[in-house]
C-alpha cells in the first residue's frame, strides 16, 4: 500500500512537471485525481501487458477529459506511450492533447472533453459487455462540477434501470469547479443522497487514500444488481501549497518561482 | 417514365428491416428514447428483447450510450425525432460519436414536414444541415421505403457514423424493392436538356410528378435523385449542370445547409450555374398536414412545375 501511495506521489510530481512544461494547463483537477487514477491503473483494473486491445480488459473512461496529463503519465509508465511524448503535451502538432483522445493515444478508451457524456458512454459499454458475457468492469471518473450536466442524471437513471453492476463511477469531489466552489455555483449536497435516490450503491471515501480506494472498489463489486458510485473527497490542486482548494487554479499558468515552490511542496510530501 | 409501385410504410420498414438484419448480424442493437412507436422498432424488441435499449426521454444519453455500445463492437441503430437527434443531442453526436469515430447509425424519425401535426417545434428544418456539418457523418435522406430499407442494410455493413432520415408515412414506392444502396451516388430518373431537377427524400416523388407535368409543356427535365446529401455526388451534379439550362433543388428541409446548400457550395466552386433552391425558405413548419405544407412551402409537384416553368420563361 505504501508502494501505491508512493507511486501516486511520483505521478503527481511528473504531472505537475508535464503541465508546467506544456506552458500551463489544468493543474487543479489533475492533481486531485492522482490517487484514483493510480489505484485504478496500477492495482484495480484488469489489463494485459503488451496487449492493450485485449477484449476482456477493464475499461476506464475519463469523463472529466481535461485531466489528461496524469493519465498520460500513467500510460507512459504502463508502456502504452513513449515517455518522451510527455513533452508534446498540448504542443502545436503534438500527439498528446490535454483532453484525452483515443485516436491519438493508445490506452485511452474514449475521447472526452465535453463534460457530462462519459457516464452515458460507460453505460453503453457496460451494457454491451453484459450482452457479450464479457465480465469486464467499466470505470468512469467524473468531476463534481461535471454533475451539473443534466445528462449525468439521465445516465444515472439508465445505469440503475438496467442494473449495470459492472459499472463503477468515481466522483472527484474536490468541491471546486471553474467559477467557484461547487456549493457556491450550483450546490450538489446532499450528494450521496442524490445518488442513492437514483438507485446507486454509494460510498464516500478519502480520495487521496489508495487503501480506501481499493476497499471501496472491492465493496462496489460486492454490491450486485446496481451500479456503484464512489464519492471521493479530494483537494483540488492537491500537494501544491498555493493551489490547494483554490478554484482559480482549476487551470492557468505559473511562474518559474511558483514552479520551484510547487516542486518543493511535492518533494516535501515525498520525504515524509 | 418512372412508375409508382406499392405503397409502403416507413415505420413498418424500419422494424422489419432491422429485425431481418439482426438475424444475420448478432452485433446489431437498437437504442430508443421512448419513441419506439415512431421509429417502428417494437417488432425488433419482440424478436430480440435483450438487444433493445430504451433509455427513456433522454436523447443526449441515447446517443452517448450508443457510442459506448459501438466502442465494444456493437452496431447500434439509435432513433428519435429528427429534430431532437439533431438539435438536442447535437453535441453528443458531434463528440461522443463523430469525434470518436464510432460506428453508430442515427435515425431521425418524423423527419422534416412529415412530423405534420406535431407542429413547428417538432418539424426538423435543420437536421440535414447539422449532421452535414459534422466531420465523418454520412447524411442520407431516402426517397422511399424500398430505398430506406436498402440504406439500413448499407449502414449496417458500413463502418462509421451515418445519419439517416426516416420520413413518416405510407408512400408509393418508385425504386425497386431489391435495390442496393450506393452511398454518394445519385440516381438519374429522367433525362432532358432544359431543367436539371435535383431532389432527395420525399421531394423526389414530387419531382417525378413535376417532371411529367413539365414534359407535357415541352420542357425537358433531367431529374436526379440525390439521397446522399453528404458526400454529394458532385460528378453527376456537374454533368447535370452542364447538360441543362438551370438547376432546381427540392428538399423537405430548410434551403440553408441541406441539399440546396450543398449543391450551391459545389456549383460556386466548380461550375457556376443558375440555381433555384426550393424548400423551407428560412422559416419553421407549422401544425398542418404534409400535403398542405408541401404546397404552401412550394415543394409539391405543382409548385415545382410552376417554379420550373416560370424560370424557363424568365
Ligand atoms: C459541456 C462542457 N461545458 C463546459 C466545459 C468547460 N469546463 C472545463 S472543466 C470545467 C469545470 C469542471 O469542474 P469539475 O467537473 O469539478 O472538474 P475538476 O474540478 O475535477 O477539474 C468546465 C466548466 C466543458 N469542458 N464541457
Amino acid at each position: 500500500m505504501v508502494r501505491l501511495q508512493n507511486k501516486a506521489q511520483e505521478i503527481r510530481r511528473k504531472t505537475f512537471e508535464a503541465i508546467y512544461n506544456a506552458g500551463g494547463g489544468h493543474y487543479g483537477g489533475s492533481l486531485s485525481a492522482i490517487e484514483i487514477l493510480t489505484a485504478l491503473h496500477f492495482d484495480i483494473m484488469k489489463l494485459k501487458q503488451g496487449e492493450p486491445e485485449w477484449p476482456e480488459r477493464d475499461r476506464f473512461i475519463l469523463a472529466k477529459g481535461h485531466a489528461g496529463p496524469p493519465l498520460y503519465v500513467i500510460l507512459s509508465k504502463l508502456g502504452y506511450i513513449d515517455p518522451a511524448r510527455l513533452a508534446e503535451l498540448d504542443q502545436d502538432g503534438g500527439s498528446l492533447p490535454k483532453h484525452v483522445d483515443r485516436l491519438k493515444v493508445q490506452g485511452i478508451e474514449y475521447s472526452s472533453g465535453p463534460l457530462g457524456q462519459g457516464i452515458s458512454v460507460a453505460c453503453g459499454m457496460a451494457s454491451a459487455a453484459r450482452l457479450d458475457q464479457n465480465n469486464c468492469y467499466v470505470y468512469v471518473l467524473m468531476g463534481d462540477g461535471e454533475l451539473d450536466e443534466g445528462q449525468v442524471w439521465e445516465a444515472a437513471m439508465t445505469a440503475s434501470h438496467y442494473r449495470l453492476d459492472h459499472l463503477i463511477a468515481f466522483v472527484d469531489r474536490n468541491r471546486n469547479q471553474i467559477d467557484g466552489t461547487t456549493e457556491d455555483i450550483m450546490a450538489l449536497e446532499p450528494l450521496a443522497d442524490k445518488w442513492s435516490a437514483f438507485g446507486w450503491h454509494v460510498q464516500t471515501i478519502d480520495g487521496h487514500d489508495t487503501e480506501a480506494i481499493l476497499s471501496a472498489v472491492a465493496a462496489a463489486k460486492k454490491a450486485t444488481g446496481k451500479p456503484s458510485v464512489i464519492i471521493a473527497n479530494t483537494v483540488k490542486g492537491k500537494g501544491v501549497s498555493f493551489m490547494e482548494n483554490e478554484y482559480k487554479w482549476h487551470s492557468g499558468q505559473i511562474t518559474p518561482e511558483q514552479y520551484t515552490q510547487g516542486v518543493a511542496d511535492l518533494e516535501g510530501v515525498s520525504k515524509q | 417514365m418512372i412508375e409508382f409501385g406499392e405503397r409502403r410504410d416507413t415505420n413498418a420498414t424500419y422494424g422489419a428491416t432491422l429485425t431481418a438484419l439482426a438475424k444475420e448480424n448478432s452485433n446489431i442493437v437498437v437504442v430508443e428514447a421512448d419513441l419506439m412507436k415512431a421509429s417502428g422498432s417494437a417488432v425488433f424488441k419482440v424478436a430480440f428483447p435483450e438487444r433493445m435499449f430504451n433509455v427513456g426521454i433522454a436523447e443526449q444519453d441515447a446517443l452517448s450510450f450508443s457510442a459506448g455500445l459501438a466502442a465494444m463492437g456493437k452496431i447500434p441503430f439509435v432513433s428519435g425525432f429528427a429534430c431532437f437527434m439533431a438539435q438536442r443531442a447535437c453535441d453528443q453526436a458531434m463528440n461522443s460519436i463523430a469525434y470518436n469515430k464510432y460506428n453508430v447509425k442515427v435515425v431521425g424519425t418524423y423527419a422534416g414536414l412529415t412530423s405534420e401535426k406535431n407542429g413547428g417545434t417538432h418539424i426538423s428544418v435543420s437536421d440535414l444541415a447539422i449532421y452535414r456539418a459534422m466531420p465523418g457523418f454520412l447524411v442520407i435522406d431516402p426517397g422511399d421505403a424500398n430505398e430506406f430499407a436498402a440504406v439500413l442494410r448499407f449502414a449496417s455493413e458500413y463502418d462509421g457514423p451515418v445519419y439517416i432520415r426516416s420520413n413518416k408515412g405510407v408512400f408509393p414506392t418508385f425504386l425497386p424493392e431489391d435495390s442496393v444502396f450506393k452511398p454518394g451516388k445519385a440516381i438519374v430518373l429522367s433525362d432532358g436538356a432544359d431543367v436539371g431537377l435535383i431532389t432527395c427524400g420525399i421531394a423526389t416523388a414530387e419531382g417525378v410528378k413535376a417532371t411529367a407535368m413539365l414534359n407535357e409543356l415541352g420542357i425537358g427535365v433531367r431529374h436526379i435523385h440525390m439521397p446522399t446529401v453528404k458526400p454529394l455526388d458532385t460528378e453527376e451534379l456537374i454533368r447535370t449542370a452542364k447538360q441543362t439550362r438551370l438547376l432546381i433543388t427540392v428538399e423537405n428541409h430548410s434551403v440553408i445547409g441541406g441539399l440546396g446548400g450543398a449543391v450551391a457550395e459545389v456549383l460556386c466552386a466548380q461550375f457556376p450555374a443558375k440555381l433555384i433552391r426550393l424548400g423551407l425558405q428560412d422559416h419553421f413548419g407549422e401544425t398542418a398536414t404534409l400535403g398542405y405544407m408541401m404546397h404552401e412551402y412550394g415543394i409539391d409537384a405543382d409548385a415545382i412545375a410552376s417554379s420550373a416553368e416560370k424560370a424557363m420563361n424568365a
